[in-house]
C-alpha cells in the first residue's frame, strides 16, 4: 500500500494552520502491513486483534 | 452534550401501564422521561376521522409546549400502536418543526411505505428508528385491512409492527420478537430501548472496553511520536444535533473541561473532514492561534492553549474503494491530539514511519467501530 498525502492550506488571509489528507493506495499493502505489525509488536493483544479484525474486514490480509 | 427528554405514548383501549414501568430504565441511562396520556379511546372512536383529528393537534400542542418550557430542539420517543401512528402524523404536519431525535415504534400501525429515506436522510426529522416487530401481532394487521377497506375516511396504517417496513433505509433498525401486539412491549426489552435513545452516550460496557483501547491506541502514538505520555490524549467524536461532539467518558488524559462540551461541524476542520471524507486528516497549528476557518470563535475559546496538533482517524469499516482504502459507514472520529509542541514527525507529512503509524491506529479502532455500531442499535458488547 503506498501512501498520498495533500496538504490543504486554509483559505484564509491569515494561515496559521496546514491539514493533511492521508490517502492509502491499495496497489502495494504488503509493506505497510509488515511495518505496521512490527510497530504492534510491543502493543496489547486487543489492539492487535482490532487491527488484524480490519485489515481482514478491508481484505488486505497476506 | 444536552439532556434527553424521552416522551412516551400509549395506544387505544389502554392508558399505558408500561409507561410508569419503563421510567427507571430510562433514568438509569440519564433519560428524563414525560409521560403522555390521552385518555383511554375506544376502537370506535379510532376509527372516526374527527376523534383522530382532534389527537393529533391535541400532541401537536403537547410537544410544542414542552420543547418551548424545555429549550429543547429535539425529543426522543418511545410509542405503542395509536401512539406511533400519532407521533409520525405529527412529524409530517408540522414538516420539520417538531423534530424527534431517537423513536422506538412499539406494536407499529404506521404505513409500511412511510417514507424514511427522506424523513430520516434527506430532511432529518428524525435521527434513528428501532422498530419492534411482533409476528404475531393480529392488531397492527387489521388496522392495515381496515386502513384498505375503508378507503379515505380509514387512517393511513400499516402492519409495520408485525412485516416491518418495506422503506427501510440506514438509521431505521427492525427487531423483531415472536408473539403479539402487547408481548412487545416486555419489560425485558426496556433496558436495550433506554441503551438505543441513549446514544451517543454509552453505557458502561461499552464504555469500559472503548476506554481501554483509547487508552492503548494514546499510548502507541505517545511511543511512536517519542512524545510524553502525558503530553498526548485521545477522544472520540460522534454526530448529534447536526453537530460532532465528544463521547461523554469516552476519552483518555482529557482533562481541560470546557473540551468537552466542543461542537464541530460536520465538514470543518480535520475532524468533520475525516468524518466527511471517511480517510484520515491531521492538522498542526503554525502560530498563535487555529484559523476561523477550523472553528467558530466560541468553540476556539473551549479548546486548550496548549493544543498544537491532532490527528483524526474516522471509525468505520475500511474497505478498498477505486484502489483506496476509506472508511465507510463511519460512526465517528477517533482523535489523538497533543500539547505544547509538534512531534518532528508529524512535521514531515511524507514521512513512510508517519504513514505507517496512521494506518496502524487507524485500523487499529475497528473494535471501536463494532463497539459504536452495537450501541447505536442499544445491542450489548458481545464477546467476540
Amino acid at each position: 500500500m503506498t501512501t498520498e498525502l495533500h496538504a490543504h492550506p486554509s483559505a484564509c488571509a491569515e494561515c496559521h494552520d496546514e491539514i493533511v489528507q492521508f490517502v492509502f493506495r491499495t496497489a502495494a499493502s504488503l509493506g505497510l502491513l509488515t511495518n505496521a505489525r512490527a510497530m504492534l509488536d510491543a502493543a496489547p493483544q486487543e489492539l492487535a486483534e482490532s487491527f488484524e479484525q480490519a485489515v481482514r474486514s478491508a481484505g488486505l490480509a497476506s | 452534550m444536552p439532556l434527553k427528554i424521552v416522551v412516551t405514548l400509549h395506544g387505544i383501549r389502554t392508558r399505558g401501564q408500561w409507561q410508569k414501568q419503563i421510567t427507571p430504565y430510562l433514568a438509569r441511562h440519564g433519560l428524563i422521561p414525560y409521560h403522555l396520556d390521552y385518555g383511554f379511546l375506544g376502537v370506535l372512536s379510532f376509527l372516526m376521522p374527527w376523534a383522530r383529528a382532534s389527537r393529533v393537534q391535541w400532541l401537536r400542542g403537547e410537544l410544542r409546549d414542552l420543547m418551548d418550557r424545555t429549550g429543547a430542539r429535539r425529543v426522543s420517543l418511545i410509542a405503542h400502536s395509536f401512539g406511533t401512528w400519532l407521533a409520525l402524523e405529527v412529524l409530517e404536519a408540522e414538516n420539520g418543526n417538531i423534530r424527534f431525535d431517537r423513536v422506538v415504534l412499539t406494536g407499529s400501525i404506521v404505513a409500511r411505505e412511510f417514507p424514511w429515506g427522506s424523513t430520516l436522510l434527506r430532511k432529518r426529522w428524525i435521527q434513528a428508528v428501532r422498530n419492534e416487530r411482533a409476528t404475531g401481532d393480529w392488531v397492527v394487521r387489521a388496522a392495515e385491512l381496515f386502513s384498505r377497506l375503508a378507503g379515505p375516511l380509514a387512517p393511513r396504517a400499516g402492519a409495520s409492527g408485525a412485516v416491518g417496513f418495506t422503506t427501510a433505509c440506514p438509521g431505521v433498525h427492525e427487531r423483531q420478537i415472536a408473539g403479539g401486539h402487547s408481548e412487545v412491549l416486555n419489560i425485558a426489552n426496556y433496558e436495550q430501548w433506554a441503551r438505543f435513545i441513549a446514544f451517543p452516550r454509552l453505557p458502561d460496557d461499552h464504555l469500559r472496553r472503548v476506554r481501554m483501547l483509547l487508552q492503548q491506541i494514546r499510548a502507541l502514538a505517545a511511543a511512536r511520536l517519542g512524545l510524553a505520555d502525558d503530553l498526548v490524549r485521545a477522544n472520540i467524536f460522534v454526530p448529534s444535533a447536526s453537530a460532532l461532539r465528544m463521547i461523554p467518558g469516552a476519552w483518555d488524559n482529557m482533562t481541560w473541561a470546557p473540551e468537552h462540551d466542543i461542537e464541530l461541524e460536520l465538514d470543518h476542520g480535520s475532524t468533520g473532514r475525516a468524518f466527511t471524507d471517511g480517510t484520515p486528516f491531521s492538522i498542526r497549528r503554525r502560530g498563535a492561534s487555529w484559523t476561523a476557518g477550523v472553528l467558530p470563535g466560541p468553540e476556539q475559546a473551549k479548546l486548550n492553549p496548549r493544543l498544537q496538533w491532532v490527528l483524526s482517524l474516522p471509525i468505520g469499516r475500511i474497505v478498498t474503494r477505486d484502489d483506496v482504502a476509506v472508511a465507510r459507514d463511519v460512526v465517528g472520529v477517533l482523535n489523538i491530539d497533543g500539547l505544547d509542541s509538534v512531534p518532528a514527525l508529524l512535521q514531515t507529512p511524507g514521512d513512510p514511519t508517519l504513514k505507517t503509524l496512521v494506518f496502524t491506529l487507524w485500523a487499529s479502532t475497528e473494535k471501536i467501530r463494532q463497539s459504536l455500531a452495537l450501541a447505536n442499535m442499544g445491542e450489548p458488547l458481545h464477546d467476540d
